[in-house]
């Protein structure tokens, strides 16, 4: 063993997000407004549809990342925390997934456990 | 030819954890590197007693990097 790293993933690549927006079941605009309460409108790159309530969006930072833009008040059927979570989530295994291929690692484990928690073991021979 | 594995676990909140087996000396860090990137920023990063360890093929070190 080598050593441990801990990463903490930024949204970066918009093709990817919206992969993974897709992905996870939602339809996305590009370059509209959401909107909060009393129909005040903010501008954002990429606009998520709820099923019921205010929209949820993400707005490209000064630094290159991509963060969400939501009047959670508004918003239905899930938290801030569980919705950015889940992006997150998918965001991390996506871009691991496409970085391993490309350096030649093969997947040979992948499992989820109850806390949600992805397990995946990567392997090549050099 | 040698075994590279990483065990890679991506918590529920997006965190991500890398740990390298395999991988002797300063090579580990060439192969996380390019992950860490596309990923974002590193909060941690320990290393393990193999790290000290010298890889017995210096060329194959210098193949593997980019």
């Amino acid at each position: 063993m080598s050593h441990f790293t801990q990463v903490a993933t930024k949204i970066t690549n918009k093709e990817m997000l919206l992969s993974c927006l897709q992905e996870l079941g939602y339809e996305t605009e590009e370059g509209v407004a959401i909107k909060g309460y009393r129909g005040q409108e903010t501008p954002v790159d990429i606009a998520v549809r709820m099923r019921q309530g205010y929209d949820v969006g993400f707005a490209l930072g000064p630094d290159g990342t991509y963060s969400l833009v939501a009047d959670w008040f508004g918003v239905q059927g899930l938290s801030e925390q569980q919705f950015t979570a889940k992006v997150q989530q998918q965001y991390a295994l996506a871009t691991v997934m496409q970085q391993v291929n490309r350096q030649g690692f093969n997947v040979v484990e992948q499992q989820q456990d109850a806390s949600g928690q992805i397990r995946l073991v990567v392997r090549r021979w050099v | 030819m040698e075994k590279e594995e990483l065990e890679i676990t991506i918590a529920a909140d997006g965190k991500v954890n890398i740990k390298v087996a395999g991988a002797k000396g300063g090579k580990c860090l060439d192969i996380t590197r390019p992950l860490e990137e596309a990923l974002g920023e590193v909060k941690v990063r320990e290393m393990t007693p193999e790290y000290y360890q010298q890889p017995e093929d210096l060329t194959k070190v210098k193949d593997n990097r980019r």
